[in-house]
């Protein structure tokens, strides 16, 4: 079964409703575009006007609360972002929407790509810190586990560790970053000043997970991330050493005298959800 | 009057909103039942399913989505309806629905209730549609006239006539928003009593009741007031022809505290059949 003149009005309808430049516009394109029926050339042979209202202004309605309405959504995941981008955030929000779209049912996936096309038009301390609240938004949908106990692992002996598969919570999100973005998420929270940090000589990651509820977000380098990452990937704590120990520049002695540590305070922090 | 699908009256409830959230788990809630957002709740495994999951105890659930865009010549979205069959399932809801209305087309989505053109091919077309999501879902469809700001020129059919034949045809339910009622003719020059006496009440298993705008130019579904009176008048006759309906108060922007939430909603209940 077919609907075309449904079709064609859901078309035109939605072409002039999310048109940035506004419904007049939006008619004029669509009417470029060959996307209205033949012969229309005023808006009022497709929308009925009223006693108080024109049909660009009926269309308008629509108009408003498409762009009010997403923008608003992206300015509630990008707080920290939009203020260091400062007075032009929302214009840069638009621009975002207007070339991408969205193409799902559900908003959760609206700005999946914001971080990356950030990057080209406000810079990568910006896209760094976009890629944190990005992050922070994808482990609020996660899977709620419990996490491990710091007892379960110290109740295994020592010398079975290596062959452990110690799963990291499904929450965790690991990603690249260029610049201690941490430090101005803290500050944002504090309302303090923003001050973009200088690009970290050393290579930086962030890591963001959720326990119970609540979402963390930590920085870790190198060594760290090779760690989690091969936890995550289902490898064992043997595995997870020898990755740490590939990592350019690692010294296994400081690893070694690091390890207990680190994993403590992981462990506190619910990062670990089970060992397998 | 009996609805012919055999859906029980679950009395007075509201809709679960994040900003109750922390209230709910503290406390008893005195209302019969929530409706929930489908798609707030769908890709979501975290604090949302744990709230909808930890009131589903106490009180029958009812899923409203936003996205099924049952009216868009687009083909259904499979994975979006095979989500929200997951969800009803794992949840028990008493039923679920969504908006006689189209959210997007070609792939793109507006991710707002767009209106219908009322046509005898768009009736044809929807009346398909859901009688293929209903064999999917494998229970009735509940749907609900949207407010309307526009007319398109080519309407051949009156809204309140197309959701009557709609319903009838497809042989689903009907959510009537009584505030959409009241905007939607207010915004067109029509009579809202005239609007109800046309649709098939035994059809209709759940009301709305919801503030709006009056923008002087035209009202907008804002469901962020108290229920006007003329919202109200209208309830009260609806009620008086149904001998009782499940009704839901929305309330989504400047939301209050529960306690008035519940104070609004409990105002219906002096409307209510063994309240005259």
């Amino acid at each position: 079964m077919r609907a075309p003149r449904t079709t064609q009005t859901q078309v035109w309808m939605l072409r002039m409703v999310t048109h940035p430049d506004g419904v007049e516009a939006g008619f004029a394109a669509a009417r470029d575009e060959g996307l209205l029926p033949p012969g229309v050339d005023d808006p009022e042979d497709l929308v009925v006007p009223g006693d108080r209202m024109t049909a660009f202004e009926r269309l308008h309605v629509y108009g408003y609360a498409y762009f009010a309405r997403l923008l608003d959504i992206l300015e509630d995941e990008y707080p920290v972002a939009c203020a260091l981008i400062g007075d032009g955030a929302r214009d840069l929000l638009k621009r975002f929407l207007v070339e991408h779209p969205s193409r799902t049912y559900t908003l959760g996936r609206l700005s999946v790509g914001f971080p990356d096309w950030v990057e080209e038009h406000a810079g990568a301390c910006v896209s760094d810190v976009a890629r944190i609240e990005r992050a922070l938004e994808e482990v609020i949908d996660a899977v709620t586990e419990d996490p491990l106990a710091h007892e379960a692992l110290t109740a295994i002996p020592m010398e079975d560790w290596a062959a452990l598969h110690l799963r990291p919570s499904a929450s965790m999100v690991l990603f690249p970053l260029r610049h201690r973005v941490n430090a101005v998420m803290n500050a944002h929270k504090r309302g303090e000043e923003l001050v973009l940090p200088s690009p970290s000589p050393e290579p930086l990651f962030g890591c963001v997970h959720r326990q119970g509820f609540t979402p963390w977000r930590r920085e870790v380098n190198a060594v760290q991330h090779a760690l989690l990452a091969t936890l995550r990937a289902g490898g064992t704590l043997g595995d997870a050493l020898e990755a740490a120990l590939d990592v350019e520049g690692a010294d296994p002695q400081a690893l070694l005298g690091s390890l207990g540590d680190w994993f403590a305070d992981w462990m506190g922090d619910g990062l670990f959800a089970a060992i397998d | 009057m009996t609805n012919r699908f055999d859906l029980p009256d679950l009395g007075l409830g509201v809709g679960l909103r994040t900003a109750h959230f922390s209230h709910l788990l503290d406390q008893p809630a005195p209302v019969g039942w929530f409706e929930l957002v489908s798609e707030n709740f769908m890709d979501n495994a975290g604090r949302p399913l744990h709230v909808a999951e930890t009131l589903r105890r106490d009180h029958p659930l009812v899923l409203h989505g936003v996205s099924m865009s049952i009216g868009s010549t687009d083909p259904l979205d499979l994975e979006y309806l095979r989500g929200l069959k997951r969800l009803a399932d794992r949840l028990e809801v008493a039923w679920m629905g969504d908006h006689v209305c189209w959210t997007g087309v070609q792939g793109r989505n507006g991710h707002d209730l767009y209106p219908m053109p009322y046509t005898d091919e768009s009736l044809r077309w929807i009346v398909e549609r859901i009688k293929a999501v209903q064999d999917l879902l494998e229970r009735p469809l509940v749907l609900e006239n949207p407010s309307t700001y526009l007319q398109f020129r080519s309407d051949t059919i009156a809204e309140a006539d197309f959701i009557a034949a709609m319903a009838e045809e497809a042989d689903c339910a009907l959510l009537l928003d009584v505030n959409n009622v009241y905007v939607t003719c207010r915004n067109h020059g029509l009579d809202p009593h005239a609007y109800i006496d046309v649709l098939p009440l035994d059809r209709v298993v759940q009301i709305h009741i919801a503030g709006h705008t009056d923008n002087d130019t035209h009202c907008v579904d804002t469901h962020d007031h108290p229920v006007r009176d003329e919202v109200w008048a209208l309830y009260a006759r609806t009620m008086a022809a149904t001998g009782g309906t499940s009704t839901l108060l929305e309330w989504d922007d400047h939301i209050p505290p529960f306690e008035d939430l519940v104070a609004e909603v409990e105002k219906a209940r002096a409307f209510l059949p063994e309240a005259s």
